[in-house]
Order: structure tokens, then C-alpha cells, then sequence
């Protein structure tokens, strides 16, 4: 099996305007549904994506952190009309390639599988959309599933370096916790099926939505389903207002003791924008971090090539709804050096701030970001993936066309101003994890 | 779906044969290329163990003759391209992607790479730390399933090349020397035990001049490696490892004596299907452990040795084995679930190897395997490995094999299977858990185990049930503790 994505838009000139290599076709149901179907030659198979704007960062409620990934969980849990064996059943027969996933800001509901199977998904998704059904016993089951998710992980320094990370930079945003959520709220879950409940009516509401359809479809078939199948989906969503975050006016600092065998850990966060399809200062961060840190900067050369004091280090800026953090994490060989690398980490922001990049890097990471881009979007649930995230974002989906045309404005003016205005010590908060002695 | 040019070139002996497959794909926005050589771990010098799987990541992470690391890295960049490396017991494979608008440029480097490696002192020390930081610091102490899963390898291909673990044994590493790696290099890496793979838009002409170049690789005898017998497990062997952890992790395991080209692995493939398919709700394990009882996040079964690509629920091609094992992998449980979780999966495993398999869940299966096996190959790089896999297993196309087996497989033909593969009672078990003292104790005073629910409200048909699964015998004939740090040291 293979898949054609149409190039025939693409062009790579880096001074005209860049298409996506697929044509979007969008339909806005009555009750605010959007509908997306995107033509690919891929024979035979589709990918089907739902994508609810709701995530972790909705988690308003003290003591209710977590619950945007466990109604994920309950998403499977059976309707009125099927139950969850059932609904396995139907997807077992397709041979589908079903799961989902939810992320700080969206929750995403995917199925990859043979086209002709398409009115039936329509069918079983919109029936779980519209008339979910489940029962306090199974809720609290599923519990136990969420807390062996959360068990699954704690023995790895990354995910508590990512809780303390959180936790300690945000003071009232619920960025404060992790998609997965604070454990003490995991092991109060299964009291708490009313909220789950009231969490569904909140945020799985038709104008919170978006159905992408990608791969081998013929257009009117996808619209008419999702009208058929969607368009008696009602009601409004309730998004409660999410407290913003004060700005940061000193360094934060915190550490970690771990009772495992370990080599030191430097996490540096800053601080950074929301998402807005228009604004260039996310693309700036993007590049900065590859620049700055990753394998063809200074720094990588001179720490991990080099004097090879550690031996990981990456940066990364990931797009978020509401200002997230700007990441800086290395591995250390010798805990002895935190000091240092701290500070040489800090002297590249300065240097940054002042100087900038050279036109060279600025042309690579133009070359690096389009290549990349063009090379990743070859099935049809890449494709579905890649807007559902552009979407979730800022409910438009021509913001994905529009975030890689921004590459072509970015210079270097913007890189130093964005580096001033975001990636200081004051606005930055440092989370070291080392091993404890004479363990 | 698209015709497959496979040619085989063959030299002045026949013993010297390297392959390529060919799969041109006018429509993909990338090439890859994926060369595998038929050298992996089990080819590591005795007191070098994980030599193999350095050489293999030096040439990835050392430069070539002409360009240091560094001088490749700044090259790769701003072409997006990849190059990794997949190393296993027998094979080591080399995989590049590239859009096709870069590929001279970057074809250029991946043969630099392959046949002048520059093999520098720097890079060395590096690469080497690095893999010793991945076995104590990663494998034995950040990851306590994937350690699990390592030391039940370890036990099953006890005695055997296949023994330690690819990445080797951590005094065995820090002995390695710069001039190890290079007679590994000049020994191993030949041409005639080299199988190329190479798909995308790229012409026959360009594909015949790529074998060529790699033709300058030595192309004398190469003899892979004799089968080896691999003793089967008495009883059920509990190995408890020690380790700080907040839960426990489970995998169980024995060794089978069947791999991808026998005629019965397909109808293998269903049993473990139906009993736990990889990442799904469709197993047996995962809806009794998972859906009814809540007691961890996913418990699935395999057939075979079993990577997770990426994101996806699929297995990575290129990492063909002679010798495979059954394993089950059960997802960490609350520590004080441990038995009751092991005994609930055993009971349910004999209830397979007995046959006990319904008609209609079978059917839902065949038809399951029949349209996700063709999911496994949607990206041109899967693709392509598929086919190198299915060479080397001896099929055409392995995928279609499976569809063309399915279309009229009967209930029968699988439980015979089973009752030839399977088996409940001689296995290892090893349980990563910070209760290893206690569990060996509660095992020896034949103390009960009941489920301890970490929710409430469990309806009274699955607690009846459990009383079954509580009572299931596990007595074990062996019961040892080691601690998590002692392992793979030498």
C-alpha cells in the first residue's frame, strides 16, 4: 500500500508562497461542526480523525486535573446503542487502527482503515459523540486504567522533571499540572463520576469539533455522512474562562532527588507565547531552539561533541493555545558541572539577544523546517494529524498554510527580539534531578 | 499494488550474493534507503559484548574519512534528512530518508558513512559512554518494562549467542577498543552478507550504480552463524528483580521453535492475536486485566521478538530472528496485584493452549489480521522493509501471504497450532518490583493472593471469577531475587 500526496501545489522556491501538497475541502454544519475531507491518493484506506478543543488546560476546577485524559478513556465505554465490546467488535471486523490521544489543549479521536468501512465509522463515531453512556461502576474501573498509566511512567526521570517543570513555573494556569494530571486528583477520580459527566457537557459539543476525513473519498459522500450521522448532535459548548497566567518576575529554582540510579539532569523553562496563526514569535522560537541548541549549534558541538560533559541535549518550542514554555533539557555526565553548563547556557541567550543568527543558519533551518514538512505528510493519517493540531489550535484550519509561510518573513531582527523578550533568567525557572547519595 | 523489481546479483561464487530490493515509487516525496547487514549481536567478540551495536552507532555518529561528525550533522541538517540504525541479535540495518530533491547530496554522505567510516578516538569515547549510560541509567534503572523484557531475553536465549543484550554488558563495553571496532568493522562488514533496500523516485539505473558502489565492501565468504539449540524452561522459573520502583512490571515468556517462514505462523499469529494483540482492546488479556478489572493500563501477547514503531501500535521491520519466543507483557500493576496479575494471565493462557477459543471471536480476529496487516505498510520506508523482511523469511510479499492464508483458515487448523507452540506450564516469569523479599515469601508460605481493587464497585460475575483466577496454582519451580543494578555488568 502507498500514498500519493498531490504536489502539485508545492513549490519550493523559498520566496513564493508555499501550499500545502493537499487540497482542504471544509463544511460547516448547522449546529457548528466543522467538517474537513482532504482528497489522497492513498487506495483503499482513510484516515478518520475527531478533534475536541479540549484538553488539560481545561481542567478549571481545583482538584480536577487529569479528567480531559480520562473522559478520553471513557470515550470507549459504550452508548445507548453500543456497547464498548460492541463498538471493539465493529473496529476488529474493519481491521481498523483505532486509539487517541489528549494533549495540553485538544483531545484527539482516530481510526485508520479500509474506506469502504466509512458510513459505518460515521456511524459508531457520531453515536459515541452524541449518546455516550456509562455507568458510575465502569467509570471508576477505568480509573484504575488511569492510575496504571500514571505507574507506567513515574519510573522515569523525564516525566517528573516534566511535573516539577509545570508545577513550579505556573502559579495559577492549569499548565500547572500535566496532561495526565497531579496524582493525589488520580487516586480521587473514581469519586468524581458527576464531574466526569459534567466535563462531556462542557467541551463534546458540536461548535467544539472538527471531523477530518483524509484519503482515498469522494467528496459529497464524506459531506452527506457527516450530516446524516453528525447533524443531530446538539447543544452549545460551556468553556469556562481559564485564569491567565501573571507574568514572571524572578528565576524560579527547584530540584528533584531521585532514589534511582541517574545521571544529573538540567531543565531549564521560559516562559513564551500562545499560538496565533499570524504571529512570527513562535516561529522564532522554533528556530532558536534548533539553532541554538541542537546539533549543528556551538553549544552541541562544544558539549556534546566536544568536552563531552553530557551526552543529551535538546531544546523545543511546542505551540500551545495559551503561552507555554520554552524547553532547554540536557543529561549531564558529572553533577559537578551543573553550575557551568547552566551558565554557558545563559551566555548563549545573551549572545543571542545580541547578536542573533548568522544569514546562513537562517537559511538552513528554512531549508531544515520545509524539507521536514514536506517529507512528513505521507499517509493520510499524518495528514489528518497535522490539522486536527493546527485546528485544535486556533480553530482554523488554513493556520497550518499560514505557520509555514511565516518561515519566509522570519530574520534576524525577529530572533534577537524575541530571544530578549522571552528567554531571560528572570523569566525562566531552572529544575535540576540528581541521584541520591549512597543510594 | 505495485510490482516489486527484485534482482539478485551474484558474483564469481555463489556463495557471495547481496540483494536488492527494488521499490520504485515515482509518487513519494522521499527516497530510503535501508541496508541491512546480516551481523548483530551474536556476533560479538566473547568478553566484548555489545561491540556489534557500537560499531554500528559509530558509524552513524562518527563521521566518514572525509567529514568529521560534526561536518556531517552540519551537511543533514537543512536537508531534513534521517539516518538511524536498527541493530538486533543477527542484523544491523541502516536506514536513510530523504526528500528526493536532496538525494544526491545525501547519498553521498550514507556511503561515506557505510564504507569510510571515520572510526576517530573522540567519537569513539563518546558513543561508548553514551550506550553505557543508556544500560545503567535508561534500560536497568528508568525503564523498569523494557528492563523486564530484556533479562526475560536473557533467560530464554540463555547459553546462546542471542544471550545478552544488544547493547551489551557494561565491563564488556568499557573494554572495547577503538582497534575492536575496526577488526569488527573489516570482519563484519561485507558485501556479500548485505541486503539493500531501495524505494522512493529513483531509477533502476541510479538503484544498480548504489549496489555497485557498495560493492567495494569485501565480497568474500561470509557463513552466518549456525543454529543453536536453545533449552526449554522446566516449570514456570519466577525471577523477582529488585528495584525502587512504584508498581510492578511483568514479563513472562519461553522460547518457540518457530519463526515468520514456517507455515504455521500464521495461523500462530491469530492465537496471539486473539489472546492480546499489541496496543488494541481485542485480546483476551486486555479485556479481562484491563477493561474489567482496571488493573493497569494494557496487557497484550507476541509471537515474536516485538518493537513499537514510533507513535504507531506497529512492529518496526528489519529485525529478523531464527530463533523467536512467545512473551506476554503485562503493564505495571500495583505491587500487591503482582501474583494475582500473573496467575489471571496463566490461567487464561491455558485456557488458550486447551483450545478454549470461541468460534466467533476467532472469525472477528481473521478478519481483524486481514485488514491491519495491511496498515503495517502505509509509509514508503515500512514498505520497503516489509519486503526485505519477507525476502529474507522466504516469502514474495509476506503481507499478501497473510491475506491469501486468512481468506479460508479454519478454527481447527489454529488451536493445532497452539497445542504445538504454546504451552502454560514451562516459562519464565520476571517481575521488576521494589516487594521482591515479600512476594518470594508469600509464594513459599503459599499465602493467598486475592486482587486487591484499586477502585471500587466491581460487579459480582467478575469477583466470582477472580476466586478462580486467585486459586490458579502458580508454584513455581524456581524463585530468585537480583537486583536490578547487578545485571548486564559482565
Amino acid at each position: 500500500m502507498k500514498f500519493l500526496i498531490l504536489f502539485l501545489f508545492v513549490c519550493l522556491n523559498m520566496f513564493a508562497d508555499i501550499k500545502l501538497p493537499f487540497q482542504i475541502y471544509k463544511k460547516n454544519l448547522e449546529n457548528g461542526l466543522t467538517v474537513v475531507a482532504v482528497p489522497l491518493n492513498s487506495p483503499n484506506i482513510i484516515a478518520f480523525y475527531t478533534v475536541v478543543r479540549a484538553g488539560s488546560r481545561n481542567e478549571v476546577e481545583e482538584g480536577k486535573s487529569g479528567y480531559a485524559h480520562f473522559f478520553e478513556h471513557m470515550m470507549f465505554r459504550g452508548t445507548k446503542n453500543y456497547s464498548s465490546e460492541e463498538y471493539n467488535k465493529i473496529l476488529k471486523n474493519m481491521g481498523a487502527d483505532s486509539n487517541a490521544y489528549t494533549t495540553d489543549d485538544f483531545t484527539c479521536y482516530h481510526i485508520v482503515a479500509p474506506k469502504e468501512n466509512l458510513e459505518k465509522i460515521f456511524e459508531i463515531e457520531s453515536d459515541r459523540f452524541i449518546n455516550l453512556n456509562y455507568s458510575k461502576e465502569v467509570f471508576q474501573k477505568e480509573a484504575g486504567a488511569i492510575l496504571g498509566e500514571y505507574r507506567k511512567s513515574a519510573s522515569n526521570p523525564f516525566f517528573a522533571l516534566f511535573e516539577k517543570m509545570h508545577d513550579t513555573a505556573y502559579e495559577v494556569h492549569t499548565y500547572k499540572h500535566t496532561t495526565m494530571g497531579f496524582l493525589k486528583d488520580i487516586l480521587a477520580m473514581p469519586e468524581n463520576y458527576d464531574y466526569s459527566i459534567e466535563f462531556y457537557k462542557r467541551h463534546y459539543r458540536p461548535d467544539n469539533i472538527a471531523v477530518i476525513v483524509a484519503g482515498d473519498l469522494k467528496l459529497e459522500e464524506v459531506f452527506q455522512l457527516a450530516q446524516k450521522y453528525f447533524g443531530k448532535f446538539e447543544g452549545k459548548a460551556d468553556i469556562k474562562k481559564v485564569e491567565e497566567e501573571p507574568i514572571q518576575k524572578k528565576q524560579k529554582s527547584t530540584e528533584i532527588i531521585w532514589e534511582n540510579p541517574t545521571l544529573p539532569f538540567l531543565f531549564i523553562g521560559f516562559h513564551g507565547p500562545k499560538f496565533e496563526s499570524e504571529n512570527i514569535e513562535n516561529v522564532a522560537l522554533e528556530a532558536i531552539a534548533e539553532i541554538s541548541f541542537g546539533e549543528i549549534s556551538p553549544l552541541y558541538e562544544e558539549i556534546i561533541n566536544k568536552t563531552q560533559v553530557a551526552d543529551f541535549l535538546e531544546a523545543f518550542w511546542e505551540f500551545h493555545r495559551d503561552p507555554y514554555l520554552f524547553y532547554i533539557i540536557l543529561r549531564l555526565n558529572d553533577k559537578e558541572k551543573i553550575s557551568e553548563v547552566k551558565e554557558k547556557i545563559f551566555d548563549t541567550l545573551e549572545n543571542l539577544m545580541e547578536k542573533g543568527v548568522s544569514g546562513e543558519e537562517l537559511e538552513k533551518i528554512k531549508s531544515r523546517k520545509l524539507y521536514s514538512f514536506l517529507s512528513s505528510l505521507n499517509t493520510p493519517s499524518r495528514v489528518s494529524n497535522v490539522l486536527a493540531e493546527f485546528f485544535a489550535l486556533s480553530g482554523d484550519f488554513n493556520s497550518l498554510e499560514k505557520y509555514i509561510n511565516l518561515y519566509k518573513k522570519l530574520n534576524n531582527e525577529t530572533i534577537k527580539n524575541v530571544a530578549k523578550k522571552y528567554l531571560s533568567k528572570e523569566n525562566s525557572t531552572v529544575v535540576i534531578l540528581y541521584q541520591k547519595e549512597n543510594l | 499494488m505495485r510490482s516489486i523489481l527484485l534482482l539478485i546479483f551474484i558474483f564469481s561464487s555463489s556463495i557471495l550474493i547481496s540483494k536488492i530490493i527494488y521499490f520504485p515509487d515515482e509518487t513519494s516525496p522521499t527516497i530510503v534507503l535501508r541496508f541491512q547487514f546480516f551481523t548483530g549481536s551474536q556476533d560479538d567478540p566473547p568478553s566484548k559484548k555489545g561491540l556489534a551495536n557500537l560499531v554500528a552507532n559509530l558509524i552513524v555518529e562518527g563521521g566518514t574519512k572525509k567529514l568529521t561528525f560534526s561536518e556531517v550533522q552540519k551537511e543533514l541538517w537543512p536537508l531534513a534528512a534521517s539516518i538511524y540504525v536498527i541493530v538486533d541479535k543477527e542484523s544491523t540495518t541502516f536506514v536513510g530518508e530523504v526528500h528526493k530533491d536532496n538525494f544526491d547530496k545525501f547519498y553521498k554522505i550514507f556511503k561515506d558513512l557505510l564504507l569510510s567510516p571515520r572510526f576517530d578516538k573522540e567519537d569513539f569515547f563518546r558513543v561508548k559512554k553514551k550506550i553505557i549510560n543508556y544500560l545503567e541509567n535508561d534500560l536497568k534503572s528508568a525503564d523498569d518494562e523494557d528492563l523486564g523484557k530484556e533479562i526475560l531475553q536473557w533467560l530464554i536465549y540463555k547459553d546462546t549467542p542471542f544471550e545478552h543484550p544488544v547493547v551489551g554488558l557494561k565491563e564488556n563495553l568499557e573494554n572495547i577498543n577503538l582497534l575492536d571496532v575496526q577488526a569488527f568493522y573489516k570482519e563484519m562488514y561485507k558485501f556479500s552478507n548485505l541486503k539493500i533496500g531501495i524505494g522512493g523516485p529513483i531509477n533502476l539505473n541510479k538503484a544498480k550504480k548504489i549496489e555497485k558502489d557498495f560493492a567495494k565492501l569485501k565480497a568474500e565468504l561470509f557463513f552466518p552463524k549456525k543454529d543453536f539449540e536453545i533449552k526449554k524452561p522446566k516449570g514456570k522459573n519466577l525471577y523477582l528483580i529488585k528495584k525502587n520502583s512504584m508498581a510492578s512490571a511483568i514479563s513472562i515468556g519461553f522460547p518457540v521453535d518457530i519463526n515468520r517462514s514456517n507455515p504455521d505462523f500464521i495461523p500462530l499469529m491469530v492465537a496471539i492475536s486473539y489472546f492480546g494483540e499489541h496496543r488494541t482492546f481485542n485480546g483476551v488479556l486486555m479485556n479481562k486485566m484491563r477493561e474489567e478489572r482496571g488493573l493497569n493500563y494494557g496487557d497484550y501477547a507476541y509471537a515474536e521478538h516485538f518493537i513499537q514503531d514510533g507513535g504507531t501500535t506497529f512492529a518496526i521491520p528489519n529485525i529478523p530472528r531464527k530463533a523467536q519466543y512467545f512473551s506476554i507483557w503485562i503493564r505495571p500493576v500495583a505491587n500487591e496485584n503482582a501474583l494475582f496479575s500473573i496467575k489471571m494471565a496463566l490461567y487464561e493462557l491455558k485456557k488458550l493452549v486447551e483450545g478454549e477459543i470461541e468460534e466467533k471471536s476467532f472469525q472477528e480476529t481473521v478478519n481483524f489480521l486481514r485488514g491491519y496487516s495491511k496498515l503495517w505498510v502505509q509509509t514508503l520506508s515500512r514498505r520497503l522493509g516489509y519486503l526485505m523482511d519477507s525476502d529474507t523469511y522466504g516469502y514474495s510479499d509476506f503481507i499478501e501471504e497473510i491475506d491469501k492464508r486468512l481468506k479460508d483458515i479454519k478454527i481447527e487448523e489454529v488451536k493445532e497450532v497452539i497445542k504445538k507452540y504454546l504451552d502454560w506450564n514451562n516459562l519464565y516469569i520476571v517481575i521488576i518490583t521494589p516487594e521482591a523479599e515479600k512476594i518470594k515469601k508469600i509464594l513459599e508460605l503459599e499465602i493467598p493472593t486475592p486482587i486487591v481493587y484499586q477502585t471500587p464497585s466491581t460487579p459480582c460475575k467478575t469477583l466470582e471469577e477472580d476466586k478462580i483466577y486467585e486459586n490458579f496454582e502458580l508454584k513455581p519451580e524456581k524463585i530468585e531475587i537480583l537486583k536490578a543494578e547487578e545485571l548486564f555488568i559482565k
